[in-house]
């Protein structure tokens, strides 16, 4: 979808976990370094699964982890 | 050796040596047909292609025990490749059908030697095509996945 886009906190929330690195948070969640680089950059969207591995890993929700531009529900039903 | 230096080299070699040894391959058959020579240098270049591909696989199996040696993405990386690839190799097929009847004309004829390698040639544009095309999403990055 045009002007549709994912953005994370990945990085920001490593940093607030003792600062645990990309290759720790690659082990935790089971993928690889280089998939967490590709996603803290926005180069890969990862999959619903992994998103949730991924904000259990730091303890919070998903929403917490990952933002979309997409407008909500709501603004969505309003406008029609 | 830096990681991208390694990454680097390890497509140049993994790519010019499956390509150098494929054209050998596809002219030997050319020159010779379908023989045990032909056959034996096939069979080699097939192994030795598949063993430099999965090289890295083993490697980091071995070296990076904690760490996933293939993800999602990886997957998802592969599955466009042989996509791409698998267009190409048509298109590739297409074009020899296209270029045989351009160069000898609608009653003309084809030595037979021009089929095994044109298959072999298929095999070798699939793996390179798949290879390159893997590196390039590598770098790019597939923005949303599937």
């Amino acid at each position: 979808m045009a002007g549709e886009e994912l953005t994370n906190r990945v990085r920001q929330l490593r940093f607030e976990n003792d600062q645990m690195t990309k290759q720790q948070l690659a082990e935790q969640v089971g993928v690889t370094r280089q998939t967490i680089i590709t996603i803290e950059a926005n180069r890969y969207s990862p999959s619903l699964k992994l998103a949730f591995r991924i904000a259990r890993a730091f303890g919070v929700s998903v929403e917490d982890v990952f933002q979309s531009s997409l407008p909500s529900v709501e603004s969505v039903t309003d406008e029609r | 050796m830096k990681k991208a230096h390694e990454e680097l080299f390890g497509l140049m070699f993994g790519l010019t040596f499956p390509t150098v040894m494929g054209f050998v391959v596809a002219v030997s058959i050319y020159a010779n047909g379908i023989g045990a020579k032909s056959l034996f240098l096939f069979a080699i270049w097939l192994a030795a292609t598949c063993f430099l591909w999965s090289l890295p696989t083993i490697l980091r199996k071995i070296c990076r025990k904690n760490e996933a040696f293939r993800d999602e993405r990886d997957l998802l990386i592969l599955s466009n490749s042989a996509q791409i690839a698998h267009a190409v190799t048509w298109l590739f097929f297409v074009s020899a059908c296209a270029v045989a009847c351009w160069m000898v004309g609608a009653n003309g004829v084809v030595s037979v030697n021009v089929l095994p390698l044109v298959l072999v040639g298929g095999v070798i544009v699939f793996q390179v095509v798949l290879v390159l095309s893997g590196f390039v999403q590598e770098k790019m990055g597939s923005p949303h996945g599937r």
